[in-house]
């Protein structure tokens, strides 16, 4: 069950900019300890509360984008989508099948029928099965390359992909609803989100901080890890 | 087994310890070697008289006025094995006769007469004398070695379990051939 809420990034990333209204620890906290934060909890003379909207989407698609961009990764589930079916010789999709963007490199392959997973072979193997047509032995092999087009041995496969939309994400946020994101990567977003708040030399140590611990966050997605880095303060 | 269920279980047979790209060679080489497999056993059952038998299989024929071409699978060199029946007239004995016999006109009137000679069935009931181009016209059933048939990939082997077996085992064996150090 997903239940890192957008609410929750922006709770931690408010807090740190010192961006919530009160005078006080005390009323501060009370407006801290509010389950929804909305425009008039905030106070901030450099952050108006549509950048904290802005900015943790940006971060949460920085996050995104990085599971994407590692095949294999156990969180791609969380974005997880398929193409429509793909007949051989057909071009790569930029949605999927949903109509959502597609974002990241292709994951699995798999028959659209039978729903048996294709294995990568070397582009010219693969025409060479094409062309053969006395045979009748079903063969599950696909080539994508580095080119756009995919080239199969069946009649329609589907490719495994992940997917992203900064207006869903926006539907999220105004909704009160989820980051698309496992629960454990909130101090990496939030992090991300902070990381990204510096203007005209302001917040820039803070910045600094975060955005090590946001790098080596995504590092550690992109090697395929789940583990997030511990602070280090100076 | 199916054809399908032999390639299978051929593949699972020749690949295990081998590499990835060893592994999808040899799922694209199974139904190449399906034929060669298959022919190469028809020859070594069909060479020992203690395995012919294995082969034996019935065939209908439809003769037509004392004669019928036999199918390509039927394998005529073993002709010597052959046997005739008639389904609907079963206690009519059909002998196989040479050629010089055959043709003398002097064939036993109590038996049916049968021959074999460059891929043609030539047949005459009890009680007549071979005439070329007249004889029965009928359904017969013909006992005779033939060659192993490929069948369509969905439907089964027709062969005995003895030969299922050996397909099986020559089948991996030449999938793995090209593999083994």
């Amino acid at each position: 069950m997903i239940d890192l809420t957008y609410q929750h990034i922006l709770h931690q990333t408010a807090i740190r900019m010192s961006a919530l209204v009160g005078t006080n620890f005390f009323n501060i906290a009370t407006t801290y300890n509010k389950a929804i934060l909305a425009e008039g909890d905030f106070k901030s003379a450099d952050w108006p509360f549509n950048s904290f909207r802005d900015t943790i989407i940006m971060a949460v698609a920085d996050f995104s984008l990085a599971i994407a961009d590692t095949k294999g990764h156990v969180w791609r589930s969380y974005l997880a989508d398929v193409t429509a079916d793909l007949p051989n010789h057909a071009e790569i999709p930029s949605v999927a099948a949903s109509g959502l963007e597609i974002i990241g490199v292709p994951g699995d392959v798999f028959d659209s029928t039978d729903g048996i997973k294709l294995e990568e072979l070397p582009l010219d193997q693969v025409r060479r099965i094409v062309q053969e047509t006395w045979r009748t032995f079903p063969l599950y092999f696909y080539n994508i390359g580095d080119g756009l087009r995919i080239e199969h041995t069946r009649t329609n496969v589907k490719i495994e992909c992940c997917v992203y939309s900064r207006t869903q994400q926006l539907a999220a946020w105004t909704g009160v609803g989820n980051v698309p994101l496992p629960s454990v990567l909130e101090s990496g977003i939030a992090s991300r989100a902070i990381s990204l708040m510096t203007k005209d030399g302001a917040f820039e140590d803070q910045a600094t901080i975060y955005r090590k611990y946001s790098d080596e966050a995504l590092i550690n997605i992109r090697m395929g890890q789940t583990q997030m880095p511990n602070i280090k303060l100076p | 087994m199916t054809l399908k269920e032999l390639i299978q279980r051929a593949i699972a047979m020749a690949q295990p310890g081998l590499d990835p790209l060893a592994r999808a060679a040899i799922e694209i080489a199974a139904e190449a070697q399906v034929l060669p497999v298959f022919g190469d056993l028809s020859e070594e059952l069909a060479s020992k008289p203690s395995t012919r038998h294995l082969l034996a299989r019935i065939k209908t024929v439809n003769v037509v006025n004392g004669s019928v071409a036999l199918p390509d699978d039927v394998l005529t060199a073993y002709a010597c094995e052959a046997q005739l029946f008639d389904p609907d007239e079963p206690d009519t004995v059909f002998s196989r006769t040479d050629w010089a016999d055959f043709l003398s006109q002097q064939l036993d009137d109590r038996l049916g007469h049968f021959l074999i000679n460059e891929g043609t069935l030539f047949v005459v009931d009890p009680g007549d004398q071979y005439v070329h181009g007249i004889g029965p016209t009928r359904e017969l059933r013909l006992i005779i070695p033939c060659t192993l048939e490929v069948p369509a990939l969905n439907n089964q082997i027709a062969a005995p379990a003895e030969i299922l077996d050996m397909l099986l085992e020559r089948l991996a064996a030449s999938l793995r051939a090209g593999f083994t150090k």
